[in-house]
């Protein structure tokens, strides 16, 4: 063993002999210690900051109001500690223009300031002004503690939430902590607006996995790949090599520990970036991640890969440059390869995934990943449109949701951007009359799909004007987005060949009312359609003004929809308001709903033509973890992300806390099997799972489908709907283990293509950049990734990472090429 | 093989192929029988082509043979028991650029599987006697190719080798380095190593080998001491008489008439004879018609053949056979 040592040994002096290193060296080190001052900056503080303010126009209307003795009283009593001279800056002046540019803009950061003097005041509490006050869970102590008895810091947190009550929609929840990024002590800009757990779920995974992915499995890779590639041709050149062959030593093993060792350089250099990686973000940010330790061998492993070919090259043509030459070559064939699977991938196998499924009356519907509604065409054996989207990309759907009495499907498709935002060109629900009936079939009827106007422009479902609010608002936004007019409805699907039923909309929808703002869920409680937003919970009521279609003369002579502004009335609890962490669902007997909002868990019943809350607890965490949530008359179910899963009983007391998933699995889909008391659940990675809320036991239900699992609709407690990758459709019958009905797409050309040509190749090529996915895990801790960068949607499909295939793959491409190299070696006369 | 045999090689054949498409074929050991004696010089002689490093990859495993045997100390030549006893001296050595001559006698030392202790010991020996002594630090990349050569001369010797092989092992040096060689070769002849030369420099081969083997078109042209090697090939050549002659121009004229007999004027009425004569007899037949034409003599030489002339003439003879096949010889540098 001693002669190859020797080699090791010498390949590795060889290596720190190269100057190149010394300059990658002394970078790496200055990029380090430019990054080790970086770390948070933290204030015990409830003062409000400009990113606190999310509608900064309500409120300067709400404060102009007040000033004038309008308005709720929480508002005036808050108006009456800001000073007096702001509040005349608020009020629009009707002046002469010269005026106008004489005043100030008011910013966030303005009202942020002049709040805070709110939150400081020693008596904002009154109990005329806030009624209610005394009545929550988070200030009830500290009001009866006694308001002179406060600390300082206690009183800013009572002042903090009763701003909360007076602008429910237009700050944030109230933080008792603000995080700054700093650099050596120092904050850089605005406090940030996520938590301490966000950024770390962003950092984790984003920004170190960049910086590892680019910084160090780029860069650093290829400049040792150049260090490194004249290891081999100089060994093998012939002055030298005689001499070596001439020495009692294997020539094979010659050759793999000359290749091991510039891998020996090479992992001394890794390692020293990512352990003071690991420092930097433990003691800075305080991320511990052992994973940026694991990832030490796997990038390794990635220098391995390229060393392999290039060391192989050296073999055969002996010179420095051919090596990083074909390691370039052949590290662009494999990212060229892997961008067009994965481009192709995300549109053959991650998009058409069946995220919902529903039966009405005969007809199957689903709802894709990419958010398009279809209903199963026997004909062709293909998913048909159901209606055309208007949803540019991917979108969130919600529905579709059946209306028994009317014969009417609702559903309604947002886009959504990688931030978890929702928009769409409108609010207005699109409805599909299965009866072909219509409001508008005298006004609209004749009205061709191409004729609609411009519908370019989106508006943000974020938007804090409710509704109720006012009619004026609808109208003005009206005139500012150019709404669409939308056809009369037809069922016009008959397609006449598979390529037509693809892309036909099998119905065209109806336009139909309004959805409130700020919309969370769309769901369906006791026969009633309910919007749940975060200014409250909505009953659609078709009786009342639901819509007319007609000329709408503010904007000339486009025929157009005229909202009905009252179709959404609010019936939840008095001073309800949600989070945009909310999630919901109708409780099993259809006549509740169960919500989960921002650690709050509540179970409200739908009584006296308005929703009380019948049950509420706050559960531990930061609360900005997005959840998945299920009740019925004996359990509720919280599944929240990457947390065991809580199983409380009707009065929310937790029975089952600490309910885990084999394998840190992440909840997809939570539903209840009909009739029992055990919840289904899907997972991120499609397997399959019964939880029995009695016992807290988790069971997986044996399918053939494990893995692959991407929806489930229970149609009586043995008989089920299944998605199964990627957009397939099965009627399972778990009692007799068999498929009743399955409907299997016929493949498309771009199917044919992916599954028969591009992934066959790609799967048996080495694949590098696949390695990503193995450090994503090793960072994160999931298998899994969602698309967003922010996750606030569990229900969204995350694409699984493959992560050992590619190791797989990649190590039998390294035996490969050694092997080759072996050979060679072996065989040549040098 | 015999045990008393430091290499010992039986109609050993190597032929090469060249072309993917059309492969070419030749013969660059074309089934050589040779011995070199333990304790013994032996140098190896022969023209670019000739087949002389082959025959040294051979011997050391870098390439095999396509026909015959070979032993090295009594192993199969080219395996790692060979190996570890023998030091080699490649043509054209280079180290890796990072090393010092330190570091390479380290290196090459634990690739012998020389002992940690022995390599501080004998490095530091070797370096001051090939005369590094001081310079074992610097770079080898800085190192003239005298030095180069001396390293590699250190390096072979370092492990104690029984055999030595040295492929033009006064390659670059200076007239005083290659005394010192030459001398360091007859210490290693002294301690009873059995030195393997190959080089082109034939008065050195001349006066440092006990044996001489000529090797030509990839055959043994012939093998000897150097005095053998001569009386081997004097015998087929013409042997030179020159004799200085004192006459009038008249009886030279008469006496030239005589078929291959040359003579130049010289000064003071003297004159250059230069003939052949194979056998003395032949000698002494032309001094009685020198005499008999009365002519004096003054002095006369007979001019013996050097190894240069020897070998000259072996591969003179060797390419005149070999022109037959053009495939037969080729340049090694091709390969």
């Amino acid at each position: 063993m001693k002669p190859y040592l020797a080699i090791l040994i010498d390949s590795f002096w060889e290596a720190v002999g190269n100057r190149v290193l010394w300059v990658l060296l002394i970078g790496w080190a200055f990029v380090l210690a430019g990054l080790a001052p970086f770390g948070y900056v933290t204030e015990r503080s409830f003062k409000l900051v400009s990113s606190d303010i999310d509608n900064l126009d309500k409120i300067k209307e709400k404060l102009v109001e007040a000033s004038k003795g309008q308005g709720s009283k929480a508002v005036q009593a808050v108006t009456a500690k800001l000073s007096p001279d702001f509040i005349k800056q608020l009020e629009p002046d009707d002046n002469s223009e010269t005026q106008q540019r004489g005043k100030r803009r008011i910013r966030s950061k303005d009202i942020a300031q002049e709040l805070n003097a709110a939150i400081e005041a020693k008596d904002l509490y009154s109990i005329d002004a806030f009624p209610t006050a005394d009545k929550r869970e988070r200030l009830k102590p500290l009001i009866e503690q006694g308001v002179d008895k406060l600390s300082d810091f206690e009183r800013e947190e009572l002042n903090r939430e009763l701003l909360t009550l007076a602008f429910p929609l237009e700050l944030t929840r109230p933080r008792s902590e603000r995080l700054w990024i700093g650099y050596a002590g120092f904050k850089l800009g605005e406090p940030l607006n996520i938590s301490r757990r966000q950024i770390k779920q962003f950092v984790e995974p984003l920004l170190l996995g960049m910086l590892i992915k680019l910084g160090l499995g780029v860069v650093a890779v290829f400049v040792a790949l150049i260090v490194t590639s004249p290891i081999v041709p100089e060994t093998f050149r012939s002055g030298s090599l005689h001499l070596l062959l001439s020495k009692p030593i294997s020539r094979i093993w010659l050759y793999l520990f000359k290749l091991l060792g510039g891998c020996v350089f090479v992992f001394f250099n890794i390692t020293f970036v990512l352990i003071g990686l690991y420092l930097i973000a433990g003691i800075r940010f305080d991320i511990w991640n052992e994973g940026l330790l694991y990832c030490i061998p796997l990038l390794l492993f990635v220098f391995i890969i390229f060393y392999s070919v290039s060391a192989l090259v050296g073999l055969i043509w002996g010179n420095a440059i051919v090596c990083v030459v074909a390691c370039i070559i052949f590290w662009l064939f494999c990212f060229a390869l892997g961008a067009i699977h994965d481009g192709m991938q995300q549109h053959v196998d991650f998009l058409p995934q069946i995220s919902r499924i529903k039966k009405i009356e005969d007809k199957y519907w689903a709802v894709n990943q990419r958010g398009d509604v279809s209903i199963w065409n026997e004909k062709f054996s293909v998913w048909q449109p159901a209606l055309d989207n208007d949803a540019p990309g991917q979108a969130r759907t919600f529905g579709p949701l059946y209306d028994d009495q009317r014969k009417q499907v609702v559903v309604k498709s947002f886009f959504r951007n990688p931030f978890g935002g929702l928009q769409a060109r409108s609010r207005k629900l699109a409805v599909i009359r299965l009866d072909g009936k219509s409001d508008q079939d005298d006004t609209a009827q004749d009205q061709p799909l191409q004729d609609q106007p411009d519908q370019s422009q989106t508006v943000a479902i974020n938007e804090a004007d409710s509704p109720a609010d006012s009619n004026a608002d609808s109208m003005n936004s009206m005139n500012s987005r150019s709404e669409s007019t939308e056809p009369a409805k037809e069922s016009n699907a008959d397609p006449q060949t598979l390529a037509e039923a693809r892309t036909t909309a099998y119905w065209m929808s109806d336009i139909g009312p309004e959805l409130p703002q700020q919309l969370i869920d769309l769901t369906e409680v006791g026969g009633n359609i309910v919007a749940v937003c975060r200014a409250g919970i909505y009953r659609l009521n078709w009786d009342k003004d639901v819509g007319k279609a007609g000329n709408n003369p503010l904007i000339g002579m486009l025929r157009n929809w005229v909202p009905g502004t009252n179709a959404f009335g609010n019936v939840a609890p008095k001073e309800f308001v949600l989070s945009d962490n909310t999630s919901t669902s109708p409780t099993a007997d259809g006549n509740g709903l169960a919500i989960y909002n921002s650690g709050t868990v509540e179970v409200l019943q739908f009584t006296k033509n308005r929703f009380e809350v019948t049950a509420s607890t706050k559960i531990e965490g930061e609360g900005t973890e997005p959840a998945l949530i299920i009740a019925n008359k004996n359990f509720c179910v919280v599944a929240r992300d990457s947390l065991p899963i809580m199983v409380f009983d009707a009065n929310l007391k937790p029975l089952h806390p600490e309910v885990t998933l084999p394998a840190s699995n992440n909840v997809r889909e939570l539903t209840w099997i009909p009739q029992t008391n055990e919840a289904a659940i899907i997972t991120h990675t499609g397997n399959w799972f019964r939880l029995n809320c009695e016992s807290g036991e988790v069971k997986e239900i044996p399918s053939k489908f494990a893995g692959k699992l991407t929806a489930m609709t229970w149609l009586s407690p043995t008989n089920v709907l299944l998605g199964v990758k990627p957009n397939r459709v099965v009627e399972y019958d778990l009692a007799k283990s068999s498929i009743e009905k399955e409907f299997t797409p016929a493949m498309s050309t771009l199917e044919m293509v992916y599954n028969w040509g591009i992934n066959p190749v790609y799967q048996v090529n080495p694949k590098p950049s696949a390695l990503d996915n193995a450090m994503g895990y090793l960072l994160s801790g999931n298998s899994t990734q969602s698309l967003s960068i922010v996750t606030n949607d569990m229900n969204q499909a995350q694409v699984e990472m493959d992560v050992w295939r590619p190791i797989v793959t990649n190590l039998a491409f390294v035996g490969v090429m050694l092997l080759i190299g072996c050979i060679y070696v072996a065989r040549k006369e040098f | 093989m015999i045990d008393s045999l430091a290499i010992d090689v039986q109609s050993l054949k190597k032929q090469y192929r060249d072309g993917w498409i059309v492969p070419r074929r030749f013969n660059a050991l074309k089934g050589i029988d040779l011995s070199v004696r333990r304790g013994e010089v032996f140098g190896l002689l022969g023209p670019n082509g000739a087949g002389k490093t082959t025959l040294i990859k051979i011997l050391l495993g870098i390439v095999s043979s396509t026909g015959g045997q070979a032993f090295l100390l009594g192993e199969p030549a080219g395996t790692k028991n060979a190996r570890r006893r023998i030091g080699y001296l490649p043509e054209n050595l280079s180290f890796p650029s990072h090393q010092n001559a330190k570091r390479a006698m380290e290196f090459f030392g634990r690739l012998s599987s020389v002992s940690e202790s022995d390599i501080k010991k004998r490095s530091s020996e070797l370096l001051e006697l090939v005369g590094l002594a001081g310079r074992e630090k610097e770079l080898v990349r800085k190192y003239s190719k005298g030095m180069r050569q001396r390293l590699g001369l250190a390096q072979a010797m370092l492990h104690d080798p029984e055999l030595l092989i040295l492929d033009e092992p006064t390659d670059g040096l200076d007239p005083v380095g290659r005394s010192q060689i030459r001398s360091l070769i007859n210490d290693l002849r002294n301690q009873g190593k059995t030195v393997f030369l190959n080089s082109h420099i034939l008065q050195e081969v001349e006066l440092v080998c006990d044996r001489v083997a000529i090797l030509a078109g990839g055959e043994l042209q012939g093998v000897g001491t150097p005095n053998e090697l001569t009386q081997q090939f004097g015998g087929a050549l013409d042997t030179k008489v020159r004799i200085e002659l004192a006459a009038a121009p008249e009886k030279i004229t008469r006496f030239q008439s005589t078929d291959g007999i040359e003579i130049l004027p010289l000064p003071d009425s003297r004159w250059q004879l230069t003939t052949a004569a194979q056998t003395q007899a032949d000698v002494d037949q032309l001094v009685d018609r020198i005499r008999a034409c009365d002519i004096s003599i003054l002095r006369l030489d007979r001019t013996k053949l050097t190894l240069e002339e020897v070998f000259l003439s072996a591969v003179q003879r060797s390419s005149q056979a070999d022109q037959a096949n053009p495939f037969a010889v080729q340049s090694e540098n091709q390969r």
